[in-house]
């Protein structure tokens, strides 16, 4: 009885603060700039001048991308090293735990045969669209610049097929493909490694770092140096992120229990 | 205008995943609603005309369920020294 008033009360003082920023939100909002005005700080600067140049100094029709890769390469770099770093996180803290010991392959078997994963027809859909989310995965990444899409995206589409096939196939099939977390997690930090090799190339040919245009590879002119930056910055990124989705998928299914 | 009337329609429908999530008895189906907000927002990115961050927020979607699935299974299926089930 006491708890549930103390709990009551505990709600209560939740919900007069949700109210109270609510309200504070919607008065503070009448002094923010509108959304989407040609007279905003955000559309007056250095916007404009990606609108126009964009094309022309990177060869990306997906300014987005343009944006990311080339103009923001930098930012994107430490990016990229803040995703590694939480897969780092995660296997150090999750590593301390002990792993659930391994059952007979008898017993497994058996338990495959009762669950809905493993089923025929589970089966059939995985081989089904696991190819063709790997195909997607790789035309996001080599039309980033054009449409939709990137490194990131390409990389968590590979994850996504990778996370199909450990969960979904016949255990048979499943045991033989199986990664090491430190695979996974070693795989994400090459990604990052590719991402930085290819702005310190640059300095090799007197440019600065990340500077795109000055890369030592052979070409018609400086925006096509960009196209090629850019699609190697997206090669590294998608690296990354796939290594560290496998690796926080693969150190939590090492110490989980199906068994339900 | 019928662009604005389609955005009030997703953010009510946002709001009401939302609720619906905080108000369900199980973890899973919370989890499943929360798959339904995702999308939800994923709708709204499009219609506006962020089309590049619609697509993250798709695929992102469909690894943060999974990834959710997998912890809730963890922590139920703890268990103590001697093998037994905690409740």
């Amino acid at each position: 009885m006491e708890e549930r008033k103390s709990r009551r009360r505990l709600a209560a003082g939740l919900l007069l603060v949700i109210l109270l920023v609510g309200i504070g939100a919607v008065r503070v909002g009448k002094f923010l700039p509108t959304v989407g005005a040609l007279d905003t700080p955000a559309n007056t600067n250095i916007s404009q001048y990606y609108i126009s140049n964009a094309v022309a100094d990177t060869h990306a029709h997906n300014i987005v991308t343009a944006v990311l890769a080339d103009y923001r390469g930098f930012d994107t770099l430490f990016e990229t090293c803040v995703m590694l770093l939480s897969g780092v996180a995660v296997w150090t803290i999750l590593s301390a735990k002990e792993k659930v010991e391994k059952r007979t392959d008898k017993e497994m078997i058996a338990y495959y045969r009762t669950s809905i994963f493993g089923s025929m027809l589970m089966d059939g859909a995985f081989r089904i669209v696991v190819p063709i989310i790997l195909i997607y995965g790789m035309y996001v990444l080599f039309h980033g610049e054009i449409s939709l899409g990137g490194g990131f995206q390409a990389g968590a589409l590979l994850a996504c097929a990778y996370m199909l096939n450990r969960i979904v196939p016949k255990f048979d099939v499943r045991r033989k493909q199986k990664a090491r977390e430190e695979l996974g997690i070693i795989t994400a930090g090459l990604g990052a490694f590719f991402f930085a090799l290819t702005g310190v190339l640059p300095m090799f040919n007197g440019g600065r770092f990340m500077e795109l245009g000055k890369l030592p590879f052979p070409a018609a002119s400086e925006a096509e140096l960009h196209a090629d930056g850019i699609l190697m910055v997206e090669i590294g990124v998608m690296i990354c992120v796939a290594g560290v989705i496998i690796t926080i998928l693969e150190v939590v299914l090492e110490r989980t229990d199906f068994d339900d | 205008m019928p662009i604005l009337i389609l955005e009030g329609i997703l953010l009510v429908a946002m709001i009401a995943i939302a609720i619906g999530i905080i108000m369900g008895r199980k973890l899973l189906s919370a989890i499943i609603i929360y798959c339904a907000f995702s999308l939800t927002a994923m709708l709204l990115y499009a219609l506006i005309g962020a089309a590049d961050v619609a697509f993250t927020e798709a695929v992102i979607g469909t690894i943060s369920t999974v990834y959710f699935i997998i912890a809730v299974k963890s922590v139920h299926n703890r268990r103590d020294k001697d093998g037994r089930k905690k409740e």
